[in-house]
């Protein structure tokens, strides 16, 4: 089986009585080894929920969730934290870079975290930042970067701990053309090393990039051919 | 790297770093000079007994501070030492009394006559003059501190002590009263005729005991024989006159109330910016929380803020204070600075900003890391 993440009638619900609001109505996912999921749709259909519980971040309401093999909706926040800390990288539209680190300890910080430190931390921070083109700007603050600059960082802290699965909302929202296109060139390389990538987005210019679009409605993912990259949201 | 992220947490907003440390060493001088000063006022009321190489001390009923003598027959030396156990007992005078100084003008003073042959008590760190002198009639030594403010400069100046003439035969250095009225020595016989009393006054009996005598039998024994009187280890003498001072005057009170307010200034301060410092990072934190960072590191890098904050403000402040205890010296009112001291101030202020830090940890004990995806 090549599937990673394998997402069965995933339902979750905000709130509870009359204001209750249900953001997933039965969702089934599968996300596989090697292939670029892009997840479309609307305001407030519920991309982020999916994408939110897909990330070990939110438990839903009702379903099942495995990450490869293992069912995972039944463990406690300490059990979901060290899961995501073993098996997810995140990447957010707004980078969340610590901005009184440079670009090298940001990515030092996500090291630490699974326990490489010291110079091997180090050296390894910089062959990060030199797989996303930015040894040369491994000194440099958050400030001093462009915004795709600050986006690559962002995806060499989360390829810190090697994780199987990379999950991105909106990384290119902020970006101009060509920053976006390198961003999208590296999501693609890395699911070309093997990994899942899922990606949240409205950017119609990454549509192409994607293995696989899963386009969401009101909580549900509207019908469709699961394996055409289509081009429309 | 919590050590990083927290130094470049705290040192990236220098306006909000320079609040912390000035309230960090507001609060370590506020609270380090006022506990030295209780120190040195409390030092202050018990040097004559601290000094005094006696064990146990023979007071009249009620007494409770060394400075407020009232008269004591010295026929109970001599009845203390017909008790077993007792090696010496000296007679020992303390009283106000009026100095009149060369110059013209008055001081209240306190007398303190000790027999010129006194194993157990007279004064101390000399620096001028000799105990012997003292045999002289009408002789007195002062303390350095005080002789501005009693008029004298040195060594043969005369002055005149309740309308009678004393003669300055010596200085010494360092000897503090509480009462602002300085410790003037003299003789036990010189005392006496500077205050009118008869030649079997004293206020107190000095008493050493023979080596393996037990104190507390030679106390029961005294206060068996001679009801009139109490008996204090020199010890239990020094506190019950320190406590008087301090707490029945509400002087200790007023200082240990100043160095709670430091505390609690310190507190609020470090609470404050803190606090304010971690909103400022709250998405930096849950992020680390999204990406799967446990609490405990979270926690690390506020409390190693906490920390730096401490070590920092402490260093300046501790440096602050010892200059100032230095500074004060020569005062009336001298400040102490122990090396206890120093520590438990080290201590508190650790203690204080990482207490002050747990605000700051509650507010991100609530982060949630599904924010991030919003």
């Amino acid at each position: 089986m090549n599937a990673i993440l394998k997402g069965a009638d995933l339902r979750h619900v905000y709130g509870t009585g009359p204001t209750a609001f249900e953001a997933l109505r039965g969702v089934s996912v599968e996300v596989n080894r090697g292939e670029v999921v892009l997840l479309l749709g609307p305001s407030g259909s519920g991309k982020t929920t999916l994408l939110q519980i897909l990330g070990g971040l939110l438990r839903p309401t009702q379903g099942n969730l495995h990450l490869a093999g293992q069912l995972i909706t039944g463990l406690d926040l300490d059990a979901l934290s060290r899961l995501r800390l073993k098996h997810f990288g995140f990447v957010f539209q707004a980078y969340n870079l610590f901005p009184t680190l440079t670009a090298a300890e940001n990515v030092a910080v996500a090291l630490d975290l699974v326990g490489i430190r010291g110079s091997a931390g180090k050296k390894q921070a910089r062959d990060l930042l030199g797989e996303v083109g930015l040894s040369d700007r491994a000194d440099h603050f958050p400030a001093q970067l462009s915004g795709g600059q600050r986006q690559r960082v962002a995806i060499a802290r989360a390829l810190a701990a090697d994780p199987e699965v990379v999950l991105a909302d909106e990384p290119t929202a902020a970006l101009d053309s060509h920053s976006g296109a390198k961003v999208i060139g590296l999501f693609r390389r890395l699911a070309d090393q093997g990994r899942a990538v899922v990606i949240v987005t409205h950017d119609n210019r990454i549509l192409k990039s994607g293995d696989r679009i899963v386009k969401m409605e009101d909580g549900l993912v509207v019908p469709g051919d699961p394996h055409a990259p289509e081009v429309h949201a | 790297m919590t050590t990083l992220i927290a130094w470049r947490n705290l040192a990236h907003d220098r306006v909000r770093l320079i609040v912390t440390l000035v309230g960090i060493v507001f609060s370590v001088v506020l609270m380090g000079m006022q506990a030295g000063l209780l120190l040195g006022f409390s030092k202050a009321t018990t040097g004559l007994i601290d000094y005094a190489k006696a064990d146990l001390w023979m007071v009249p009923k009620g007494t409770l501070d060394v400075d407020l003598g009232t008269p004591l027959d010295e026929r109970r030396r001599f009845q203390a030492l017909a008790i077993p156990g007792i090696r010496r007992a000296e007679p020992y005078l303390i009283n106000f009394a009026r100095w009149k100084k060369p110059s013209g003008g008055t001081e209240s003073i306190q007398l303190v006559g000790t027999p010129v042959d006194s194993e157990l008590a007279g004064p101390w760190n000399l620096e001028q003059g000799r105990l012997e002198d003292l045999a002289i009639p009408d002789a007195v030594i002062v303390d350095h501190l005080y002789a501005k403010k009693l008029g004298v400069s040195q060594v043969g100046d005369t002055v005149e002590i309740n309308q009678r003439r004393a003669k300055i035969v010596g200085f010494t250095r360092g000897i503090r009263t509480f009462t602002q009225s300085p410790y003037v020595f003299t003789s036990i016989a010189n005392a006496r005729t500077f205050v009118g009393a008869p030649s079997t006054q004293a206020g107190y009996v000095l008493l050493s005991l023979t080596p393996g005598a037990d104190p507390a039998q030679v106390e029961a024994a005294i206060e068996a024989r001679i009801p009139e009187v109490e008996i204090f280890a020199a010890k239990a003498f020094a506190k019950s006159s320190s406590d008087y001072w301090l707490y029945t005057t509400g002087a200790g009170f007023s200082l240990i109330i100043s160095a709670i307010l430091g505390l609690v200034v310190g507190i609020v301060i470090v609470a404050q910016t803190l606090y304010a410092s971690t909103i400022d990072r709250l998405p930096e934190y849950a992020t680390l929380k999204a990406m799967g960072a446990p609490s405990r590191y979270l926690y690390q890098i506020i409390i190693t803020q906490a920390g730096i904050a401490a070590a920092i403000g402490y260093s300046i402040g501790i440096v602050v204070v010892k200059i100032l205890v230095i500074g004060a010296a020569e005062a009336s009112a001298a400040p102490l600075l122990p090396l206890w001291l120093a520590v438990g101030l080290g201590v508190l202020t650790f203690s204080m900003c990482v207490g002050a830090a747990v605000i700051s940890i509650r507010k991100v004990m609530a982060i949630d890391p599904v924010g991030v995806f919003r």
